[in-house]
This record gives structure tokens, sequence and C-alpha cells, in this order.
């Protein structure tokens, strides 16, 4: 065993070593987390990857068509009218009829908010070790996809992408404690920060601190972004209240948010590469009309700005704060990150 | 055997032993597959320590840091977080398995079952613990250590894989 510390493969075995910590020093120091290598790595995979997905996308369906048969057949003689070529494929045709069904939606997004750019993927990977439920989608940097573009369902926020290849995107979720979001309780127009926390991701949920002791939002209210700090479009829907309860401190309360989109097991997401960073302001209620404006409605631009400085000079949380124009909030997102 | 004939062969395992990673990747990696309350096994944990019983401590180590680079990109870690971890495991389970332990599929069960523990650690210790954030420890409990012992016992496997490539390419001293 002695004899093996003079032999060449120990002498290759501690270069290995030492690449490796140069790399990881060298990932670390540039704010990435993987290098060239690794990424092309991760772009021979994808296409296997996507075979994965697509069988075990088939496999589901197949389940389905069985629990619920008789609505499948009446739909599928509906649909017979309509296509002939899809009703011969039947294989071809649940697949295309899933992707058809999220594009209809993705489309009345795209009327709703004719700014956005947005691309259609699908969710190729999960590893064992992500606790937030993050995952790599079929979509990369030749694709128009970056770093802190937004990702979203049907629905509504999904999370954000936080690493990419030439041909796939790392997304991390909203249960993330290092995904921050400004949002708005469409109701009560109380603002406040959107983000996860450890102990309610175990339950696919995460919260919204910040708010005033006197706040009157309660169980159901819809949460949806600001659209301050430039990462996050306004008036994406988060997610619903499901209880309100007080912090630590007992200055401020903070609400638990059961997210609108279910990010364990999406299949098909929209990441939105570009959109008017101009349309900032959020659309007051009637009942609001009386309550005083925030500094972030009359100075949203300039301020959303600064807050993008900040973002790309600081940690790569991507966090996106509505406190650098509010001042009845203190932000301390970037101190703690 | 002539020594033509025993570099093809060598180079025809190592491609296998390659082909065997990228499998496992895959299952590592697809959405839902062997998901048990949001908890999967990490295939190439076991897959890298039986490559490195059967193969050795040199071997196995690049093995270890091949298979640490590529879980590094579908879990979002810096390169190297997983890389160097395993490189160290499979090194110390290859001089294992070649001085004290026999390469019985219980023996790697168990040398899975403490590689998964450490690498799995020290990546909580680091993404999670290190943060300072509340309930990190609930997260070590409900995921990590459930994922430690999941992947133990995908350790079959791997076990039979690898020495089905080990058996095919053998070479008659």
């Amino acid at each position: 065993m002695k004899d093996f510390f003079k032999t060449l493969q120990f002498k290759i075995l501690v270069g290995v070593l030492v690449v490796l910590a140069g790399v990881m020093t060298y990932a670390a120091a540039n704010g990435r987390l993987t290098a060239a290598p690794q990424e092309l790595l991760g772009a021979a995979a994808v296409p296997f990857q996507k075979l994965a997905a697509a069988i075990s996308n088939a496999g589901t369906q197949l389940a389905d068509r069985y629990i619920h048969i008789d609505e499948i057949l009446e739909e599928n003689e509906q649909l017979k009218q309509e296509n002939e070529q899809l009703r011969e494929q039947m294989v071809d045709y649940d697949t295309i009829k899933a992707e058809n069904e999220q594009l209809r939606e993705a489309w009345g997004i795209k009327e709703e908010n004719p700014s956005y750019e947005m691309i259609n993927a699908n969710v190729i990977g999960r590893d064992a070790l992500e606790k937030y439920y993050a995952f790599t989608i079929d979509k990369g940097e030749k694709d128009g996809v970056s770093v802190k573009d937004c990702v979203i369902g049907t629905k509504g926020i999904v999370g954000r992408v936080v690493e990419t290849g030439p041909n796939w995107a790392k997304v991390t979720t909203i249960l993330d404690p290092s995904v921050s979001v400004g949002a708005i309780i469409s109701r009560t127009r109380d603002s406040g920060l959107v983000g996860g926390d450890n102990l309610y991701a175990l339950d696919k949920k995460c919260t919204m601190t910040l708010l005033s002791r006197d706040t009157l939002a309660s169980k159901g209210d819809t949460v949806v972004t600001t659209g301050l700090g430039g990462v996050f479009p306004k008036n994406l829907i988060i997610g619903t209240i499901e209880d309100i309860l007080p912090e630590a401190s007992g200055t401020s309360m903070y609400a638990v948010i059961e997210p609108i989109e279910d990010v364990e097991s999406i299949r098909m997401v929209m990441v939105i590469t570009d959109f008017d960073e101009t349309q900032t302001e959020i659309p007051s209620t009637p009942a609001s009309d009386s309550e005083p404006q925030t500094a972030d409605e009359s100075t949203s631009t300039p301020d959303a700005s600064q807050t993008d400085t900040a973002q790309q000079s600081g940690t790569d949380t991507g966090a996106d704060t509505a406190a650098a124009t509010d001042p009845n909030q203190q932000n301390d997102t970037a101190d703690g990150q | 055997m002539d020594p033509r004939k025993r570099t093809a062969q060598a180079a025809c395992k190592h491609l296998c032993y390659l082909a065997l990673v990228f499998l496992f990747y895959l299952l590592q990696t697809w959405p839902g597959l062997l998901t048990v309350a949001s908890v999967k096994p990490a295939w190439l944990v076991p897959l890298a320590v039986c490559i490195a019983a059967r193969e050795g401590e040199f071997v196995g180590a690049l093995y270890g840091a091949f298979a640490g680079l590529l879980w590094e990109v579908s879990a979002g870690r810096t390169s190297g977080a997983l890389a160097i971890p395993l490189l160290f495991l499979c090194f110390f389970v290859g001089i294992a398995v070649t001085l004290y332990l026999q390469g019985n599929l219980l023996n790697l069960s168990l040398l899975t079952l403490a590689a998964a523990f450490l690498v799995t650690g020290i990546d909580h210790v680091f993404t999670y613990w290190l943060q300072g954030r509340l309930g990190s420890g609930g997260i070590y409990l409900r995921y990590t250590l459930p994922t430690v012992f999941y992947t133990a016992l995908v350790t079959a496997v791997a076990w039979y894989l690898v020495r089905a490539v080990w058996r095919k390419f053998l070479v008659e001293e």
C-alpha cells in the first residue's frame, strides 16, 4: 500500500484532484455553478433525458386513459371529426393533444400580455438532491434562455432560471429560499416579499413576509407579482394565502402561500425571455382608492433599474424586491444571502 | 493474450462503464421514476462504488470523480462539490475491498450507504445548514436521510450490471 503513493497512478489522482479543486474555485469565483466541460456533458445527456421524460409522460397518460375512460372516449369522438390524422396515430395523438392544450393556454397568456417573449419547454430532469423541486428543461442559450429568466406554468409562476447550457437550463422554484419575488395581495393591495422557507417547503408551500400587523388579508386571497425589479413580470399569479401568522419579532405578519402551480409534478413550462419592464404600474381596485400610494407606483422605472443593478452586482439570489421603492418595507433579502 | 487484444478488451470494458454512468445519470434525473414521497435514489453513488470495488482504487476514484461531475450538472451544485467527495470515497472503497472486504452485494450496499451518507451529508451542510436558514434539520430528516437509504437499496442493480461487464471483459492472466 505504501508503494502506491509512489506510483504514477497516485500522481494522476492528485492531478485530477488539483484540477477539480481549481475548477471549483474558478466556478465559485465567477459566480457559476458548472464549468464548460460539464455544460457539454449536460448537453450530451439532454436528448436521452427528453426521451426518458417522453416515456414517463406516455406512461402517465396511459394510466389516465383507464381511469377516465368514459371522458376520453367522448372527447376522442369529438376530436376524430376535427382531425383524421391524429386518430390514426394514437401515441402521437396523446402527446400532441397535451402539447396543444398547453399552447392554447400559453396563447391566452400571450394575448393578455403581448409584450411577453415566451419559449415553451419540457421538464426533462429532476435530481435526487433537489429539495425545492428544481428541475432541468430542454431549452437553453441557443433558444434564447438566459439566467434569471422567469419560468411560468399555465396558471402562474413556477420559478426562475439559475443555470444555462447550450440546450438545457436549470430552473429553481419559488419554494427555494434564495428566490424572492416582490408580491402584492390582489384584494387588499398589501405588498410584501414572497420566497421559500425551509419549514414550509416540506409541505410545498412558501411564505409572504413583511406584511403589516394590521393587514386585512385573509385565507384564500390571491397573491400576484408586482413586476418591480425587472425579473418577474407584473400580475403573474404566485398562489393563494393559506394562513396568516405573526413574525417571531411581532412587528409584522407573514402569510403562508400555496403556490398556484404544482412544482413537483409540472411537465411543461414557459420561459419568459423578455417582457416590457416599463409596464410596472399596478392597477388599483375601487376599494383602495382612499389608500395612500406607495412610492413604487410613482417611481417604477428608475428604481427598478437600481434594483436590477443591485441584483447583478450582488449574489445570484435574483431577489425581485419592492423594498427599493417602497419606503414602508425593509429589504433584508440581500443581507441574508 | 495478445497485448492489442488486451487493450481492446479494456477499452470496451471502460466504454461499457461510461455507458452505465450515463444510463444511471438518466435514471437519477428521470422525472418521477421510483419517486416515493418526493424521495428518489441517487443512482450514481452505488454505480461508482461498485466500479471502485471491481476495478480498484485508481480507476474507481476516476469514475467517482466523473460521476460526481455529471451529478453536479443535474443537482445544480458548484463544480467539484460532489466530484471531490466521490473521488475520495471511491478511492477508499477500492482500497477497502482490495485489502479488507469481500466485494459481495451486502458489503457494497453498506459501503454505498456510508458513501451516500457522507456525500449527501457534506452537501446538506454546505447547501442548507451553513446558509443559516431555519428548517434545514427538517429537510435533512424528511428528504436527505431517506435518500441515503433509498440509494443503498438500489445497489443491487449497479452491482449486477458492473459484475456482468467485468466478467464479460475479464482478461485471463
